[in-house]
């Protein structure tokens, strides 16, 4: 299926296209079939096109035009997606790839290989019905606009993968080259893998998953759709006078309402599992990861097959993610932290449910080393005595407030400050961090267990931070700037001892500074 | 090797900067006419609201908002821009640059020049017309890929990105 394509794929560009001899090479067009796949990512916005002809039509009068109308728009976009096709050309240059793209305002892009650092190949499930493959290369630029090449036939995009693999090596004679490279693909394919999941993993992992995210979804469609749903919908009284017609309710007795409350209980259980096995399930088939010569290959998916490369030395950190049950069985969760995105996350995941020993294996591939080999230090007291105090100070005003000017009862709001200073002491307890031997090592989260390694190496940038409270209190917060990971949440240490900040800072700072 | 580092917040309130490189002194006139302009938005607002209140409206007297609010801004007005000025210092080390900020939240940068992806020096209009110019560094990190440092005396800015650039290295990530 995928070797009649591969030739199509090859179609040279004609003159129509002002892609310029420069490099030599020949100019290619994206695989044809690929015009099915944009019109399958444009069909959702036709779902929101037509209610919008549908009103504007009826209210013209002109029903008969609505059938035209909306055949005139898909016919457009059509139009529109077959000229972006056209127009749409790269080339495989001898030190470069070159993307010209674009209908009226032409952009071409060149990029050169030694920028290119990964090659990731994913076939969604319809891509993967008529056997084509995206092709992207991560140039880890800030701006996510690297080159993709959306689609061309499987075949053509792993021969792509392996030209750029080899004229990143320097090899420029084809021919051996390309030996040399099918050698090393197939030796790779034989090679066990450096980490695995089969079926029964993947549905422990699913478990773990455990997901109520199904209710917001539907709750964030029911108010994007409600002008679907009859007002009835959210009419409580409409609810209680359907089901309590007799005072059903009421009259069926404790035992019945307790039944019905574990009865709800275990469909909540069920949902949650069920959502967060099959989202895994999706997510995670066939998770293989395999060592190649210069980093790390993961191929995982059931419906949208990824195929990600990871070379080492773009590996920034790494972190280990539990919970206390997790944790109870023995299974961690491994991630890296790299300069290259992993489709929207940030962080690249390398094993999703592992043992500590798998987890060894493939932490110490890019050097990193998990045991500390020293004592965590906890932060100061202040992490959970300054927000607990805060807290209960506001709840004990809003409910006293609510309490006289509501209700009586809303006093009992006041009971909430137990569980929240429970919440700030449990998170307290599980942040520590760590310096040792060039790694800082920082725990957090009691119920979403996270230690980021970071070999100090790799550190961009130190702050010390300190609020107005903080800096009564003696204390300050370390905030790390390192290349990839998330931006909204730095890796930080919260809350240590003002001079402690100012050693540490020193230490995290030494072999930038050499 | 790391050198000494300055104590962060030290107990003597005169020295809110730790002795660092002060701005250069228009940058408190061009902070204030920023907060001037901002202030005199915010005003204009609550004017507006004060007048429908109390004539439209007939629910509060005229200048029940308005006053208190010239007030409070007026002070804001006189003690912010130096309050604020005062607690920004930077330093240009042998291989790093410090920069230090905020009032209520203070935040105390270390770049080290080795760690710098690329350098802009920038002057916007009301900038240009205190003379003054702003470097921002660039660093390959998430956190921290843009630092600011405004308030810089224009030639002062330049030599401080001819430096930094002798430091850039190819390739550090």
């Amino acid at each position: 299926m995928n070797d009649a394509p591969a030739d199509m794929a090859e179609i040279q560009v004609g003159s129509d296209v002002d892609v310029t001899a420069e490099t030599g090479m020949p100019a290619l067009r994206l695989h044809p079939l690929s015009l099915l796949l944009k019109f399958a990512k444009l069909l959702p916005q036709f779902i929101y096109i037509i209610p919008a002809l549908y009103f504007g039509i009826s209210k013209g009068g002109g029903s008969a035009l609505i059938l035209p109308a909306i055949a005139g728009v898909i016919a457009l976009s059509m139009g529109a997606a077959y000229l972006q096709w056209r127009r749409f050309s790269y080339q495989v240059g001898v030190e470069e790839i070159r993307i010209a793209s674009g209908v009226f305002s032409r952009n071409k892009r060149s990029i050169p290989y030694e920028r290119i650092q990964d090659v990731n190949v994913e076939q969604k499930l319809l891509a993967r019905l008529l056997g084509l493959a995206s092709v992207k290369f991560e140039t880890g630029s800030a701006g996510s606009d690297d080159g993709v090449l959306n689609a061309v036939s499987l075949a053509r995009a792993e021969e792509l993968r392996d030209i750029i693999r080899r004229r990143k090596a320097g090899i420029t004679a084809q021919d051996t080259g390309k030996t040399a490279a099918t050698e090393e693909l197939s030796e790779a394919e034989e090679a066990e893998p450096i980490f695995a999941m089969n079926n029964r993993r993947v549905l422990t992992a699913g478990i773990f998953n455990f997901s109520l995210v199904i209710f917001a979804v539907l709750g964030a469609a029911a108010q994007n759709f409600d002008f679907l749903i009859p007002d009835e919908m959210f009419d409580t009284d409409y609810w209680i006078d359907r089901v309590d017609a007799p005072g059903k309710i009421g009259s069926l007795g404790i035992w019945a309402q307790i039944a019905g409350l574990v009865g709800g209980l275990f469909s909540l259980i069920f949902i949650g599992l069920f959502t967060g096995i099959t989202t895994t399930f999706f997510r995670e088939y066939g998770f293989r990861l395999d060592r190649t010569e210069n980093g790390f290959r993961r191929r995982r998916g059931l419906t949208t097959l990824t195929d990600v490369v990871m070379p080492l030395h773009r590996i920034q950190a790494a972190s280990i993610l539990t919970g206390p049950i997790k944790r109870r069985f023995g299974w961690y969760h491994l991630k890296f932290q790299s300069l290259a995105s992993d489709g929207k996350n940030s962080d690249h995941s390398v094993a999703p449910l592992a043992t500590m020993e798998e987890m060894d294996r493939i932490i110490a591939e890019p050097g990193i080393r998990r045991e500390a080999g020293k004592d965590y230090l906890p932060v100061m007291a202040a992490h959970w005595v300054v927000p607990s105090v805060i807290f209960t100070l506001l709840i004990i005003v809003s409910s006293t407030a609510l309490g006289y000017l509501v209700d009586h009862r809303l006093f009992w709001l006041m009971a909430l400050i137990v569980p929240l200073t429970l919440i700030m002491w449990l998170r307290w307890k599980h942040h520590k961090y760590v310096l040792s031997d060039n790694q800082l090592f920082v725990r957090e989260g009691f119920w979403r267990q996270k230690c980021t390694i970071l070999p100090i190496r790799k550190v961009q940038s130190v702050d010390i931070s300190q609020s107005f409270l903080a800096r009564a209190l003696g204390n300050a917060d370390i905030v790390i700037g390192v290349a990839g990971g998330s931006g909204i949440l730095p890796l930080t240490v919260h809350t240590i001892a003002q001079q402690e900040c100012q050693n540490l800072r020193a230490k995290l700072l030494t072999p930038a500074l050499t | 090797m790391v050198d000494e580092i300055l104590d962060f917040g030290g107990k003597d309130k005169k020295s809110y900067n730790l002795g660092l490189t002060p701005l250069h002194p228009p940058q408190k006139n061009l902070m204030r006419t920023v907060l001037g302009i901002n202030l005199f938005v915010l005003l204009i607002g609550i004017a507006f609201a004060d007048v429908m209140l109390s004539q439209e409206a007939e629910i509060t007297r005229l200048g029940a908002f308005i006053t208190p609010a010239a007030i409070i801004a007026l002070i804001i007005f006189i003690l912010l821009p130096e309050r604020k000025y005062r607690r920004w210092g930077y330093d240009m080390g042998a291989d790093r640059l410090r920069v230090l900020r905020g009032y209520l939240f203070r935040t105390d940068t270390i770049v080290p020049f080795n760690r710098i992806q690329h350098i802009d020096v920038a002057q916007g209009p009301l900038q240009r017309l205190y003379g003054l110019s702003t470097l921002i560094v660039h660093t390959a990190g998430t956190h921290n890929s843009v630092v600011d440092l405004p308030g810089l005396k224009p030639e002062d800015a330049e030599a401080m990105r001819e430096e930094i650039r002798g430091h850039i290295k190819q390739e550090m990530i």
